[in-house]
Parts: C-alpha cells; sequence; structure tokens
C-alpha cells in the first residue's frame, strides 16, 4: 500500500510523488524542509484523496533516517513501495574534494539510500511482494575531472542495487535501478547541454508506471543507454581529451 | 557547462519580451523551487517575481531585477468545502486552479482569458474577466494573501489585517514583495452558460444596448467591428449570457486540451493588415449572426483564449498593442467620435474592438472604477505608435484611465495626468521598502 519516496520536495521526487498519489497510494514523503513537505502533502491529499504523512530531516544523518521512517512506519499501512530519488552535488567536487564535502556526498547520494532499504526492506522480504527503486546518474558511466565523488557515490550505489536484487527478487520484491540522464531539474538549470534535457514527470510517470515490473538497470530517457554504452568503450587516449 | 560557483542558486540568462512585442531584455532568471531558495538571494539583490510571463506589460523583468520563476509553487494547501475556500501557492495557474475547483463545483468568477496565467500574476495586475460590473476585479475575490520580502519576512495581509499592505500588493505590480500564497473565495460553477447575440449597428449602439441589458446579465460585452467606416464604426453584437446552475457537481474537472500561447505576440508571419483584418472582421460578423444562441461549457467561457491563441500569431516581428480604456459613461460617446477619427486619420485596421461595463473599487494604479471599458487591439508598425498616443490624449480627456498591464509603452506622463492617486502609491511603495527591492522596466518606465 504505502510508498515512500526519500528526496521528495523537488524535482524528480515531487514529480514521482504527485504519480504516486494520481496512482491512489498512501504517502509517506521524506525531505529536508518542513515546508516543501507540508505543501506538497496538503497539494496531494487535497486534489487525490490521498493520505500523505511526511518526515522533514538531514538525509546525511542516516541513524536519523532509520530511526524517523522506523516510526513513521509504524503508524502507516505496510510499505509496498521504496523510491530513492534523493541526491546532492557539489559545485567543488573533484578528485581533490575535502574529506568532509566528500563524506556529505557519500553520506546522501549512498548511505542514506541504503540505510532507508534496511529499514523497510525486510516487512517486504517477510510479505514476499514490494518494490524498490534508486536513482543512478550517467555522470558515473565513466569518472572525469567533475562530479568525482558523487559519480563514485553513485557507482556505489550501482553496485548496491546489484546486490540488492540478488537478495530481494527470489523473495517476491522487484528491485529496479535506473540510470537518469540530464532532467529538467535545478541540477541542470542554467547549464548549456549538448543533449536535451528529460521532463521529471515523464520520467516520473514511467517508473510509477512500471512501479513492481521494472526489474535490473534501465535507463531514462532512454537514449542514454547507447550513449553510455559508447562513452564506456571509447579508449581513455580518446576519452582523456574530452573536456565535459 | 560550468557551474556558477558564486550564486547561491542555479541561474541562466534569459531573452524575456513583454507579451505585446514591445519590450524585450535580457535578464538573471532563477528557478526557485523550495521555500529556502526565496531566502537565499544576495542581499539588497533587486529582484521580481514572474509567474505565466503574460503581461503585455514588461512587469515581470527588466530594470536590472533578477528574475524569479514562481511556477514550481502550484500547490493547493487548503480547502473549505463549507466556505468554498481555498488556500494556493500563488504559481499555480488559473487552468490547474480550476480543475481543483471544478471537480468539487465551484469556479473563481474573475478569470483573465486563458488557463496558464497565475493567480500571482491576477493578484498583482488586480486583473478583471468578463463580469467586471457584477464580480469587481481579481481583489474582490482574495481573502487573504502571504507576502514574503526579505527584510520583514512572512506577512499575512486581508481587508482586516494590514490593510494597507493588502491595498497596496492587490494591483501592486509585485512591487510590495514577492506574492507567496493566497485564500481565494470561490462560487458554485454553473453547468452551462446560455449566450445570445444581439447585433447592433455601430459602437455607439452596442453600447447602448450594454448599459440597456448589460447591468442585469450575469455576463455582458460587445464585439465590435472597429474597420467598418462610417456610420458603421463599431457595429458588432452584444454577447450575453446567463448561468445556468444545477447541483450536478462535476468531477471532470480536469480542462481540455488547449492552446498554448507564444510567449510573445512577435511571429514570423503578419496576417493582421489591411485587407485582411477588415475581411476578418466582416466575416466574424457574420459568422456571430448566424449563430444567435448558444451554450458554452464553463471552460471554454471563462477561457476564451485558450482556443484562439493562434490570434496572437499572426501580428507579425513587432508583436500588437493592445489599449484597454475605462471611460465614464457620459462621456464615451466623446470618447467613441475620438477614436473613429483617430482611426481613419491614421488608417489604423484594429484587430478587436470590445466592450464591458465596469463596477469595482478604484484607487492607486488600479484598473478599476465606475464606466466602460473599452479593449482595442491593433498591430504594431510605423504609425502605430502615434494611434496610441492620440488614445492617450483622447483618454485624459474624457477622463478616462488606461490599463497600466496591458500596455508595455504607456508613457510615465500619461499614467501621471490620469491617475491622481499615482503618489499615494508611490509614497506607499517607499513605506514599505526604502530600497525599493522589486523592480520591473514597467516600475522604472512609471517611476514607481
Amino acid at each position: 500500500m504505502t510508498a515512500v519516496v526519500v528526496g521528495a520536495s523537488a524535482g524528480l521526487g515531487r514529480a514521482l510523488a504527485v504519480e504516486l498519489a494520481r496512482s491512489g497510494r498512501p504517502l509517506l514523503l521524506v525531505a529536508s524542509d518542513r515546508r516543501d513537505l507540508d505543501a506538497l502533502a496538503g497539494d496531494l491529499s487535497l486534489r487525490f484523496g490521498v493520505a500523505a504523512k511526511v518526515l522533514a530531516l538531514d538525509a546525511a544523518d542516516a541513524d536519523a533516517l532509520a530511526a524517523g521512517l522506523r516510526a513513521a512506519a509504524a503508524e502507516l499501512p505496510p510499505v509496498e513501495a521504496l523510491l530513492l530519488p534523493i541526491g546532492t552535488v557539489d559545485d567543488g567536487d573533484t578528485p581533490l574534494l575535502e574529506p568532509a564535502r566528500a563524506r556529505r556526498l557519500i553520506d546522501v547520494n549512498f548511505t542514506a539510500p541504503a540505510a532507508a532499504v534496511r529499514e523497510l526492506l525486510p516487512g517486504m522480504l517477510e510479505r514476499h511482494r514490494g518494490a524498490v527503486v534508486g536513482f543512478g546518474s550517467v555522470a558515473a558511466a565513466r569518472g572525469r575531472s567533475r562530479n568525482a565523488v558523487y559519480a563514485a557515490a553513485k557507482r556505489a550505489l550501482a553496485s548496491y542495487f546489484e546486490s540488492l536484487r540478488h537478495l530481494a527478487e527470489p523473495a517476491g520484491v522487484a528491485v529496479a535501478f535506473y540510470v537518469l540522464g540530464y532532467l529538467d531539474t535545478r541540477l541542470a538549470f542554467g547549464r548549456r547541454l549538448l543533449l536535451p534535457k528529460g521532463a521529471p514527470t515523464a520520467v516520473a510517470r514511467r517508473v510509477v508506471r512500471r512501479l513492481g515490473r521494472d526489474r535490473g538497470v534501465g535507463y531514462l530517457p532512454r537514449f542514454w543507454y547507447p550513449l553510455v554504452l559508447a562513452l564506456k568503450a571509447l579508449p581513455h587516449a580518446v576519452y582523456g581529451r574530452l573536456d565535459f | 557547462m560550468a557551474a556558477d560557483d558564486a550564486f547561491p542558486l542555479p541561474r541562466q540568462q534569459a531573452e524575456l519580451c513583454s507579451f505585446d512585442g514591445g519590450v524585450e531584455e535580457r535578464a538573471w532568471l532563477v528557478r526557485p523551487d523550495r521555500y529556502r531558495d526565496l531566502e537565499q538571494l544576495p542581499d539588497g539583490m533587486r529582484r521580481i517575481v514572474r509567474g505565466g510571463g503574460y503581461s503585455y506589460a514588461a512587469a515581470s523583468f527588466g530594470g536590472g531585477a533578477l528574475v524569479q520563476d514562481f511556477r514550481a509553487f502550484d500547490r493547493v494547501l487548503g480547502f473549505d468545502a463549507e466556505s468554498g475556500r481555498v488556500r494556493c501557492e500563488a504559481g499555480i495557474t488559473l487552468g490547474k486552479l480550476f480543475a481543483f475547483a471544478a471537480a468539487r463545483g465551484l469556479y473563481l468568477p474573475v478569470q483573465p482569458g486563458h488557463p496558464d496565467i497565475t493567480v500571482g500574476g491576477c493578484i498583482a495586475a488586480d486583473v478583471h474577466g468578463k463580469s467586471p460590473a457584477l464580480d469587481g476585479t481579481f481583489r474582490r475575490w482574495v481573502v487573504e494573501l502571504t507576502l514574503f520580502h526579505p527584510a520583514r519576512g512572512l506577512q499575512t495581509a486581508s481587508a482586516e489585517e494590514n490593510a494597507e499592505l493588502f491595498e497596496l500588493t492587490c494591483g501592486g505590480y509585485g512591487l510590495t514583495g514577492h506574492i507567496v500564497a493566497a485564500t481565494l473565495q470561490l462560487r458554485p460553477l454553473p453547468i452551462e452558460w446560455e449566450l445570445e447575440n444581439v447585433a447592433a449597428l455601430s459602437l455607439l449602439a452596442t453600447v447602448d444596448l450594454l448599459v440597456e441589458r448589460g447591468a442585469g446579465a450575469g455576463l455582458a460585452y460587445t464585439w465590435n467591428d472597429l474597420c467598418a467606416s462610417g456610420a458603421a464604426f463599431g457595429r458588432g453584437f452584444l454577447h450575453l449570457g446567463r448561468a445556468v446552475n444545477g447541483d450536478a457537481a462535476r468531477a471532470d474537472g480536469a480542462p481540455p486540451r488547449y492552446q498554448r500561447l507564444p510567449p510573445c505576440a512577435r511571429s514570423p508571419l503578419r496576417a493582421w493588415r489591411r485587407p485582411v483584418t477588415p475581411l476578418f472582421n466582416r466575416a466574424y460578423g457574420g459568422l456571430q449572426r448566424l449563430g444567435r444562441h448558444r451554450q458554452a461549457k464553463p471552460f471554454a467561457l471563462l477561457f476564451p483564449i485558450a482556443s484562439r491563441a493562434a490570434y496572437f500569431r499572426l501580428f507579425g516581428g513587432r508583436g500588437l498593442h493592445e489599449y484597454q480604456v475605462l471611460v465614464p459613461r457620459p462621456a464615451f460617446a466623446a470618447f467613441a467620435r475620438g477614436l473613429q477619427e483617430a482611426v481613419q486619420r491614421l488608417r489604423v485596421a484594429p484587430t478587436l474592438g470590445s466592450c464591458k461595463l465596469f463596477t469595482a473599487t478604484g484607487g492607486h494604479l488600479r484598473f478599476a472604477g465606475d464606466g466602460i471599458c473599452m479593449a482595442v487591439d491593433f498591430p504594431r508598425s510605423a504609425t502605430s505608435v502615434a494611434f496610441a498616443a492620440r488614445l492617450d490624449d483622447l483618454t485624459a480627456e474624457v477622463g478616462g484611465i488606461p490599463n497600466v498591464i496591458k500596455d508595455s509603452r504607456l508613457p510615465r506622463a500619461v499614467v501621471e495626468r490620469c491617475y491622481p492617486r499615482l503618489d499615494d502609491f508611490r509614497r506607499g511603495l517607499l513605506r514599505l521598502d526604502a530600497d525599493r527591492l522589486y523592480r520591473s522596466e514597467l516600475a522604472e518606465r512609471l517611476a514607481l
């Protein structure tokens, strides 16, 4: 029944929350600012008649996230969908990023989703139903001088989801990991990009429509799949000269 | 694709254009999508809030201001079925609000004509709809609003609480601060409207009909052919509408597909010129004659531009002028004479003439008062500015007021001549904010 969205207040997370509400699921929305969450939860419950609870906390604190999810989930119908569009970048993110800032990138992009899974997956495994959805980035397809730690954390997350699928799929829980290209959200706003930005609403519709049915790794927008393959196949002699 | 390290929010430069095509400026644009974004702009930075961006005048950019696109803030925050009041964020579009309200058997009685216009813009320009004699301007339906200003934080304003702030903000062109949210009064939605067209042979005859039959009607406006010459100048129709009420609360709130407006009325193609415009007007008048009676569904009636956006794509590379004026009733004959004389002397081919009755409390720079409201559209051209200037004089001569939000050209001297309380407005803005943080091209032009 209940769908949990971690990183729900803006961008893809907010679009996912809207589509989940449209499909009639009760929601638990997690993000850092209560004002954004209250506005979103109010809107979704008024427009779609679904119950929407909110949890405002800094997800970089994995213990607080786990405790908050545990307490909130106890008051809600069983959680059947866990979506993890949480992520953050740092403008100074190079291989030389100072450790405290690097740690924050790892905490938000990797540790937080893993902590949320640890808290909510056991119930799904017990009931033999549910879906866990993680989100990666084409920026992690191949390391480059920018977004170095971010890409490392997203690549770690991809590996974690591979393991998760290995664990959960036999028990009847669907695990999907979408590698996202540029979306028209604040991450890409104001940037001159070579390729078009996907609409968060379109991506969210697709993810929610296929919830519990998509398994394994998928690329959204889908034209990124061949591009990522090509990027990975480039010999370093060529890749090293690219500036992007 | 270098990130902008120094600035607290992602930003980009954009060419923004007033909807009439008259003013174009390059501006820095940010697109906040969380509440903390509103607090993070550098101190003292000039700014202005933008919604749909469909104001004819350059009210949502210019004057060196950072433009804050507020359309991500489009959520319904509260609803009380008993009182029929809805609270929403100011970036919500009228179309989205209509969908929400119609599904509950309600609607907002004052609607400018296109569903992509936002509530914040409606408040800032104190817009009117199809029935200003009956329903006043937008301000009448604003129960309460929430305003953000970095120096004052979040404030609530209504006719009772912070009344001066409320007065300055409704029709304050976004210069008092950032309209974040509002509580609006809705009323029961009719099932449909029954429309009747009554023909009349001249501008004055249609307006006589409007005065005679329009006062009691739920909806009354005229369409006038201002290309017709001589005694037939302004011949046209009075459109009367009567709401058909019923208790069948609909769930079909989802708005139908509709035509989007272009970002501004500049287009590669210019069809509106002689002889196309006079012929088109004649044909349009003929069509009206064929269908004397018809029914209109709420969405189509409230958002007529939603099915006629193509009209704005035919003005050519320079766009159009819309001149909207509110004329005291006794002076309308003099205004009509002057209008006809100017149309003929300057050989203008207006694409639209339309009149409504108006009854609403004016003040400051609000386009409101009692009288006949007339709109005239015409292509921007070599002679159009002289024609508009003639209308400025005419408006002042007959004691009328021009609509500030409809005309990106309107000179400061004309506004000073026609709006006796302009200085009150200026002083009010300064009392609120001596640094005048919220700026726009409109504010610069009118020295606000």
